[in-house]
């Protein structure tokens, strides 16, 4: 009796159940990326949608198939007093339902991050769909416009900023790390910054808007404080000790052109000490180099011309960061984590200091040294073309 | 041993077959000849419970018109014993050997016992004069003589005496020894067991030259009086479990065993499970391995297949080549095995579950390809996984049972409408397709049958959970297919053993194969004293100094 009762219950259990919230995967509609815009007190919120419809298989015909020459996505931003309110107001307008776990990139406007990001991260963060390893990056303008860029390289422009972000640092900038920094004490969030560029192909042929990656938007706070270019932007990189393989150039120490190095096992180490009430950081960075171009006249090829180069470098590189930090200090942004650093170095001076930590920031003193060695000329051990006699010493 | 008591099979199946309280606790043999199960009583029992007469015409007049009445191919031949004394020669055509009865029984009847005197024609004299070349016998009854001649013997019935004599001079068209078709391995012996009981034990015995190997001997089956075996090796096999397969084994009645899966179904310990508790091979060295790790072997006449028990679920993913290649490739080859098995359980309704449910669990990329080409299809995915893993069985069924030449357009009709047609016509996906095809190729790894089957059935009811409740679904399927497998037993034996009960020294044996050197006991659980079956550190080394 028990028995047949149990299986009753199964069957009951089975047909009744059905498969009340079954969500196929032709009900949802992907939001690849979104951004946030920031319109007087409104948000503007722009999803990026995936149309599977749209994308064309892979070496067959029928089936869905679009025509040609239409986007797989679709782009749609709304004004409304929260982004929550605004992706509902989308929904409206959509046959399929929203759904943000495959959201991988998380675009935030620069007037958004001028007013603080607080308030926008809070939504990404509180319900689980959405995934913290999503990158956020920080857009030049307004982000809507940066997300309806062409890039035709990939297939959403969403890939492209994904792959930006990537690209940026060698620990890329994800939703977690960025409320990570929110939360710590003595450290500030900072991201990628990307920007539109209009291809140049000549008079003959249409332009078309690509990503750029333009430095990185460094915060106070949750407020954006400004942006780091080209060098400064690599100094900052250098600092974290997160570069990816960077080239940089130095002028020759003959003087009559540029040598290319590019770096790997890019490291820094920082150390605060506490000498009463003065801060000081040493930075210590350290980076194996590689000649990729050579078009001065100088030879690497002798001991002596490689340890005079190898000064200028670490010359060079030491100044890079030591104007970089200066800029840091200038905006009163902590992007590297000093208080944090000091906070587990000396707890008790951080107890004491923590809490006007933005004042003390800018009078920390940094000593930045550059142990940076070179340890490949590249295959040519001179310069072509040059006759040995007349290279210089 | 495990903590349940060994039972004996309650859950037979009901029906024409199950015994009846008057021929319970009599022996198969026994009940030879009797009416059986089933059959309408004609007075055959009767007339064969009679002894012979001693008049010949009598005796032939019953055999011929009673007995063996509308049986062309029974013979009874009339004969002069030495000349002069009348006989009758009984036998079945084909089943005897007609040179043998020539040279054994016939010549020396009519030309040799010519000269001899008229007493020494008893069939007690006869039987010990040298006739024939194998085993004479002396029979008292009807059904002596009848039993000889139906199982191949010639019956010689002398006039003026109520006995037969019966010879053995069995013949019979029988398959050679052949190589096991449903069992190929590229290293190893290609022997496999024929229909012939003797033929099939003497390979088991050439590869177990012991007399520890024992053989015993049942017939069941009231009408087909087949000839069963139980084999083991004394003193290695566990002396309790045998004892309940002799147990399990004598309380089988039945009209007819055509095929050891008649006998499985009535000694396995739990019908309903879907997982088998009996292998089978027709292999001898497989058969001969199960042995020499205390394992026993039930082997009946006309079917190739010997079962062997008491086995755990590991050994479905065992073939016997994973012991004869080198270690390495046979560990690689039977972890891969089990990952397909896995994969042939599992495979369709993850993609079920995580197509309805968990968008989220694959990379983007991915996900967007499988939409993107899910786009048109008109089902949701547990329909369309159900009807294309339905197409799949209909298709391997239709090419198993098929003649080659056909089979052979059946499989490329079958990848044409399935594979091609279907996915063009936007009714299937591709990516159903490709889980479909991965998931057959997955089951066909399993080298046991019966294994990949219950594998395979397994398959449904958890498309159905995963398609319903997702992944929870399947892990509750998951959960309920492991209770089940810890809860069932191969003759008492655990049916996971090695894992549950864990047992450090068998996992040599189950998900790898560790090199012989290293096995150096067989594997526990299944009883016996000494599970030594080598010596310890036998590791070779190469010599420390080069030359």
């Amino acid at each position: 009796m028990d028995r047949r009762w149990g299986i009753k219950l199964c069957v009951v259990v089975l047909l009744l159940s059905g498969c009340w919230d079954r969500r196929e995967i032709n009900d949802v509609a992907f939001v690849v990326a979104s951004a946030v815009d920031r319109e007087g007190k409104q948000y503007r919120a722009t999803l990026q949608i995936a149309l599977p419809g749209q994308m064309g298989r892979v070496g067959g015909k029928g089936g869905g198939g679009g025509t040609a020459g239409r986007r797989p996505y679709l782009i749609d931003s709304v004004v409304a007093s929260s982004v929550r309110e605004a992706n509902d107001r989308q929904q409206k307008a959509l046959s399929r339902q929203l759904y943000f776990a495959h959201r991988r990139v998380f675009l935030l406007g620069e007037e958004t991050a001028r007013t603080g990001i607080e308030s926008v991260v809070d939504v990404l963060a509180r319900v689980p769909q959405n995934r913290l390893s999503s990158y956020v990056l920080v857009t030049e303008g307004p982000a809507r416009d940066v997300l309806a860029a062409d890039a035709p390289m990939e297939q959403f422009p969403a890939e492209m900023a994904r792959e930006m972000a990537i690209a940026a640092s060698s620990s890329p900038q994800t939703l977690k790390t960025v409320v990570e920094a929110l939360i710590a004490e003595g450290r500030d969030p900072f991201t990628p910054l990307i920007g539109i560029r209009r291809t140049d192909p000549g008079p003959s042929r249409e332009p078309e808007t690509l990503l750029e990656l333009k430095g990185l938007a460094v915060f106070r706070g949750d407020r954006l404080a400004g942006f780091l270019k080209e060098k400064r932007a690599m100094g900052m990189l250098w600092a974290l000790g997160q570069t990816r393989a960077p080239t940089l150039e130095f002028p020759s120490p003959s003087g009559d052109g540029f040598m290319s190095v590019q770096f790997r096992e890019q490291t820094a180490a920082m150390t605060p000490t506490v000498q009463g009430e003065r801060i000081t950081v040493h930075l210590v960075l350290r980076a194996r180099g590689t000649l990729v171009e050579n078009n001065s006249r100088y030879a690497l090829g002798s001991d002596r011309n490689l340890a005079r180069f190898e000064e200028n470098v670490n010359r060079e590189v030491a100044s890079m960061v030591t104007e970089t930090v200066k800029q840091l200090q200038a905006l009163g942004s902590d992007p590297l984590g000093i208080g944090d650093l000091v906070h587990r170095r000396y707890p008790q001076v951080w107890h004491r200091i923590g809490r006007n930590w933005e004042t003390r920031y800018p009078e920390v003193k940094f000593v930045v040294e550059s142990r940076v060695r070179l340890i490949n000329p590249g295959a040519l051990v001179e310069p072509l073309g040059v006759p040995t006699d007349v290279q210089q010493e | 041993m495990g903590n349940r008591p060994l039972r004996l099979p309650c859950h037979a199946p009901a029906g024409a077959v199950r015994i009846t309280a008057a021929t319970q606790g009599k022996t198969a043999t026994e009940a030879l000849c009797r009416g059986g199960f089933g059959v309408q009583a004609t007075g055959l029992d009767e007339l064969l419970d009679q002894a012979l007469p001693p008049v010949l015409t009598e005796a032939r007049r019953t055999l011929e018109q009673h007995i063996f009445k509308d049986c062309a191919d029974i013979v009874v031949q009339s004969m002069l014993v030495g000349g002069r004394v009348g006989g009758l020669l009984v036998y079945t055509r084909g089943l005897a050997d007609a040179d043998l009865m020539a040279d054994n029984v016939v010549r020396p009847l009519l030309f040799e016992l010519a000269e001899a005197p008229l007493s020494d024609l008893s069939p007690e004299r006869l039987s010990g004069a040298g006739l024939g070349s194998g085993s004479v016998a002396v029979g008292q009854t009807y059904k002596d003589a009848a039993v000889a001649v139906l199982d191949g013997k010639a019956a010689l019935l002398v006039d003026g005496y109520g006995q037969c004599l019966t010879f053995d001079v069995k013949g019979g068209k029988r398959r050679s020894v052949e190589e096991p078709p449903s069992e190929v391995v590229v290293r190893g012996p290609r022997e496999g067991f024929n229909e012939d009981l003797s033929t099939s034990v003497s390979l088991l015995r050439l590869k177990l030259r012991t007399p520890r190997l024992k053989a015993i001997q049942w017939r069941m089956g009231a009408q087909t009086q087949t000839r069963v075996m139980l084999l083991y090796l004394e003193g290695v096999a566990d002396s309790e479990v045998i004892a309940e397969a002799r147990r399990r084994l004598e309380a089988i009645e039945i009209d007819g065993v055509l095929e050891s899966g008649y006998i499985e179904s009535f000694i396995e310990d739990l019908p309903w499970s879907p997982f088998p508790q009996l292998l089978n091979s027709e292999r001898p060295d497989t058969v001969a391995a199960q042995l020499l790790e205390g394992r026993f072997a039930i082997m009946i006449d006309g079917s190739p297949f010997a079962l062997y028990a008491p086995v755990t679920f590991w050994q479905i993913f065992q073939t016997p080549e994973d012991y004869y290649e080198r270690f390495l490739i046979g560990s690689f080859l039977r972890s891969l095995r089990l990952v397909f098995g896995m994969i042939s359980l599992f495979l369709p309704a993850l993609y079920v579950a995580v197509i309805t449910f968990h968008q989220d669990m694959l990379p983007t990329s991915l996900m967007l390809s499988i939409a993107s080409a899910r786009e048109a299809i008109p089902f949701p995915a547990l329909v369309e996984a159900t009807m294309m893993e339905l197409s799949f069985e209909g298709l391997r069924e239709a090419g198993v049972r098929l003649p080659k030449t056909v089979g052979q357009a059946v499989s490329i009709l079958g990848a044409l409408v399935i594979g091609q047609a279907a996915v063009e016509a936007g009714i299937v996906s591709a990516p159903m397709v490709i889980i479909v095809s991965l998931t057959g190729i997955a089951s066909f790894t399993v080298p046991h049958f019966n294994g990949a089957i219950s594998l395979r059935l397994l398959r449904f009811p958890l498309m159905l959970l995963g398609g319903t409740f997702g992944l929870v679904g399947i892990a509750l399927g998951a959960l309920w297919i492991g209770i089940h497998l810890c809860w069932l037993r191969s003759f008492g034996v655990p049916y996971l053993s090695g894992v549950a009960p864990f047992r450090a020294s068998d996992a040599k044996d189950l998900l790898i194969r560790a090199p012989w050197w290293a096995m150096v006991r067989r594997p526990g659980g299944l009883g016996g004293a000494n599970r030594r079956r080598m010596g310890r550190g036998q590791k070779p080394q190469a010599p420390s100094s080069r030359r």
